[in-house]
């Protein structure tokens, strides 16, 4: 079986906006590749395509093998998605909200109370754990959501600029649990806009503007087919500023 | 569907339900806290204002001549004559002359002019000098009533006016004291009359008229709680199930919370089901949280006044069974509407006005003379409150309950397959937008019709058949043909050109063989004789066969046997079959044989518009669901049905059968005939089975 992300020719379009045209690219096993690209250039579109919350006009979408269109359940359950503007269920606490996922991934029940056990102990939970989540600060909210996305142990993790809003302690930690991931075999995709995260974390970079890929390659290839001095230059020329 | 991830959901909602104060606070303080407080202390209030004002001292003035027995009566009935107040010197005179005529007496209710003779005449009075100068006195309170009595009436009949302020209360009460006064005073004058000239007691009087009321007190309340109580519940429970709706649908995507159930493996027919179970669960708690406290409130108010309790509890639990239906209508409308706004506050604004439209209705029900007929019952809501009423008062007849209950079932499946349809709508889910055409999938090429599609057409073809039968004037050969090509077929046919279906195998336009249609054939033949075996249990009332009668152009001489046959048997035949073997049960078929069968059984026995009805037809449906399911063909069922709507035809028209029905005086088909009937029926059935097509081919 396939342990990675892969999407061909993905299209979809909003009534007359085309807001992603043929875009494909894949993520290997133990690999973090960056998602970048200016504001509306269909980053979030692309990413919910490959999480299966939008159905694309066209292509495909493989998760770990399985196709999102044919068989969307098996296809979902090998992904993790966290994005940086969801909130929690207010009037759940965090130990709740991972229970209640863990019952929609049809966890064992023994092994969902294993897992939040450890979940909350790896991400320094323990204190908030059991606090309404809508009592809790960004940070915490953030490593919640982390836990909800990381609780089936996904072999693929699907994260759209998840450090969006935090203080710099919370997005560090938030960094070095996606690094944690990638060496434990994650393929792991990443939007961001912070070329420092970007710089730090990611083995590969596939940019997008205007809903078309534009680059994609290590980011010393990236720098010098863009005749540029940084990652930060080198996506300014790939977007043609 | 996967049942234990429809209860995780579920689970979640009611416990996000349960810490939330503003929810709670609707769904069971208000009810357990504002009725006692609200009526209990209002009657109080009622009831302390009464006694103060037959305590309090009424201020009148007198004016004319009034006999000094009426002005002493006055006295002792707690009123006091305003001092210094005597006729007015201008009016005295004109009064004096006869030139301020009496007012003349107010129609009669009967009378088709009366609103507008009474407008008349108070325009009139408005204009009199006595109004004139009575107005200002009542109206600054110097009186409550002025009493006019015009001169010369001593000896004859005596001219009283009661002039008072209809929107003040003291003045009100004043009135109507005033008049109890003069009334008496009245019956004291004609006992003189009658001692002086030497008559029997009464004898002036002649006739003494009581009204008493024969309701018993069950009725009376029930009347007065089966007004008030569908307002109150609708009201209640909208609000209970509103911020549920509004929070789990647009709170939900405001909060972005929706889009990690989407990234989840779960279906979205699995999150509507979730949701709207604990909406219809909230709401439900919410309703029975308002019939005990109302219940109690009210027995609370009748004890301590006196009264009997006044319904039982077995009333406010069939007024709760009632209420189920419409709830989970209300349910799923919230939450399908509350999917199409962006945030809270735009949930707040779409579905504020859906819950007016579903209240809307039930007040109409504290309207005199809403009556539940063919149009109330099949109204959302404004049914469900008028049987509450109805049953109440003990006036609830089968067959409105009946379809009462059928039409809300139907709104609650169709609002839940619209709200379902609606959570499978992705533009919807992620904040976008979407089309009627996206969200209903017309125009699109689709393969087969499934079962929520073969659904909302029944419903759809059930107000077609509502509206249609309101043509009742018209013809019944007309009628007839309106009601099975326009109002049945179609529609069908509209629905597989409109979605551009495959119009042979969707219809099982299809030859199956000699043997499916010998099936068919006894079938038609034996279903009378069966389905007459369920018309003992639950025989129809006179108007019901009359009604039958009618549509079987019994009574029409002028009619050819031919046409009638075509209507009452052959039009059936064809166009029924299509629309609830071809397009219902053919679009059930993935259900599986039982389901498909019994289901589209059902709803044929429900189409024909009557619980007594009903199960007969059931079991034609029944036979004729296994034919269709075995022949996979719906020419089979056509045969049965129109033989068997023939043969009873034939036994109300054709001489001979008819002639010995009447010689043999037989009520019911006698009970060896139905013993045949069935050997027939099991026969037909069985070769149907036996001579199934096999090969894949063969099936459509």
């Amino acid at each position: 079986m396939q342990s990675d992300l892969r999407c061909v020719g993905l299209r979809k379009q909003f009534g007359a906006v085309k807001a992603v045209d043929d875009v494909s690219f894949h993520v290997s096993p133990g690999e973090v590749v960056g998602l970048l690209g200016p504001n509306g250039a269909g980053k979030t579109t692309v990413l919910r395509m490959l999480s299966g919350i939008l159905t694309p006009d066209a292509g495909q979408v493989l998760a770990c093998g399985y196709d999102m269109k044919e068989d969307p359940l098996a296809a979902k359950r090998q992904i993790g998605f966290l994005s940086g503007d969801t909130q929690l269920y207010q009037r759940l606490t965090p130990r709740e909200l991972l229970h209640y996922f863990a019952e929609l991934y049809e966890l064992p029940k023994a092994a969902a109370q294993a897992r939040t056990t450890e979940l909350i102990s790896s991400l320094d939970m323990a204190s908030f754990a059991d606090r309404p989540c809508d009592t809790l600060s960004a940070g915490q909210k953030q490593r919640s959501n982390i836990a909800r996305a990381f609780l089936h142990d996904p072999k693929v993790l699907i994260l759209d600029e998840p450090t969006t809003a935090l203080d710099i302690l919370s997005g560090r930690f938030i960094v070095n649990a996606i690094r944690e991931q990638r060496d434990l075999g994650k393929a792991v995709l990443f939007s961001t806009h912070i070329m420092s995260e970007a710089e730090y974390l990611c083995d590969r970079i596939v940019m997008i503007h205007q809903g078309r890929k534009t680059e994609e390659g290590s980011q010393s290839e990236i720098i010098e087919r863009q005749s540029a001095g940084n990652l930060t230059d080198a996506f300014l020329r790939a977007i043609g500023e | 569907m996967r049942w234990n991830i429809v209860l995780s959901i579920f689970r979640k909602e009611l416990k996000e339900t349960l810490r939330d104060k503003r929810t709670l606070t609707f769904m069971l303080a208000l009810p357990l806290l504002l009725y006692p407080m609200m009526m209990i202390g209002l009657s109080r209030f009622q009831r302390d204002m009464e006694k103060e004002s037959t305590a309090r001292t009424a201020k009148v003035i007198l004016w004319g001549e009034p006999a000094p027995a009426l002005e002493a009566a006055l006295r002792q009935n707690n009123f006091a004559v305003v001092p210094g107040h005597g006729t007015p010197a201008p009016l005295a005179a004109e009064l004096e002359q006869g030139r301020v005529r009496p007012f003349p007496s107010l129609p009669r209710e009967e009378d088709k002019d009366a609103d507008k003779k009474v407008e008349q005449l108070r325009e009139e009075a408005g204009r009199s000098p006595v109004v004139l100068l009575a107005r200002p006195l009542i109206l600054d309170r110097t009186a409550d009533v002025v009493l006019v009595v015009w001169p010369g009436g001593a000896s004859a009949q005596q001219e009283i006016a009661v002039l008072f302020d209809s929107v003040r209360q003291d003045s009100q009460r004043a009135r109507r004291r005033a008049q109890n006064v003069v009334d008496d005073y009245r019956e004291q004058l004609l006992r003189q009359r009658e001692q002086q000239r030497g008559l029997d007691a009464g004898f002036t009087r002649g006739v003494r008229q009581q009204a008493r009321d024969v309701a018993p007190p069950s009725r009376r309340s029930g009347f007065g709680i089966g007004s008030m109580l569908p307002f109150l519940r609708l009201a209640i429970s909208a609000t209970a199930g509103f911020y549920r709706a509004v929070d789990t649908t647009a709170g939900e995507k405001e909060r972005n919370t929706l889009q990690t159930l989407l990234c989840a493996p779960v279906r979205a027919v699995e999150i509507v089901s979730g949701k709207f179970a604990a909406i219809a669960t909230i709401t439900t708690i919410a309703v029975g949280a308002n019939i005990i406290s109302l219940g109690m409130t009210f027995g609370n108010i009748s004890s301590s006044a006196g009264m009997s309790m006044a319904l039982t509890p077995a009333q406010y639990l069939m007024v709760f069974a009632v209420l189920i239906p419409v709830t989970m209508f209300t349910s799923a409308l919230f939450l399908a509407v509350g999917v199409f706004a962006k945030d809270f506050k735009d949930g707040q604004n779409m579905l504020t006005p859906v819950m007016m439209l579903t209240m809307m209705p039930a007040a109409i029900t504290m309207l005199p003379g809403v009556e539940p007929n063919a149009l109330t019952v099949m109204t959302p809501c404004l049914n469900v409150a008028l049987l509450i009423k109805t049953l109440l008062v003990g006036e609830a007849r089968p067959d409105h309950i009946f379809l009462t209950l059928v039409s809300s079932v139907a709104y609650a499946t169709l609002a839940l397959l619209f709200a379902a349809r609606v959570f499978e709508r992705e533009s919807l889910l992620t904040g976008g937008k979407d089309t009627a055409r996206g969200i209903f999938g017309l125009g699109t090429d689709r393969k087969e019709v499934t079962p929520s599609l073969a659904f909302a057409l029944f419903c759809a073809v059930m107000a077609m058949l509502f509206y249609g039968n309101s043509l009742s004037k018209i013809d019944i050969r007309y009628l007839l043909l309106v009601i099975q090509y326009g109002c049945i077929l179609a529609p069908v046919l509209l629905l597989v050109f409109a979605l551009r279906l495959p119009v042979r195998e969707t219809l099982a336009l299809r030859w199956p063989g000699l043997m499916p249609m010998v099936a068919g054939l006894l079938v038609g033949l034996s279903g009378l004789l069966v389905s007459s075996l369920v018309i003992r249990l639950l025989e129809p009332p006179e108007d019901l066969t009359k009604a039958i009668q009618k549509v079987m152009l019994v009574d029409r001489t002028d009619v050819s046997m031919w046409w009638i046959f075509f209507l009452a048997a052959v039009s059936p035949g064809i166009c029924e079959e299509l629309f609830f073997r071809g397009l219902v049960q053919g679009g059930f078929r993935k259900l599986g044989l039982a389901a498909s069968v019994v289901l589209s059984a059902l709803l044929f026995g429900v189409a024909h518009g009557s619980v007594y009805r009903m199960l007969p037809v059931t079991i034609l449906g029944l036979a004729i669901g296994w034919l269709f399911w075995h022949s996979r063909s719906v020419y089979p069922g056509m045969i049965a049905h129109a033989l068997n709507n023939g043969i009873a035809v034939s036994t109300m028209t054709a001489t001979p059968l008819r002639d010995y029905v009447l010689e043999h005086k037989l009520r019911h088909v006698p009970l060896e005939w139905s013993a045949a009937g069935l050997v027939v029926m099991a026969t037909g059935l069985w070769i149907a089975w036996r001579f199934r097509p096999r090969t894949a081919e063969d099936h459509l």
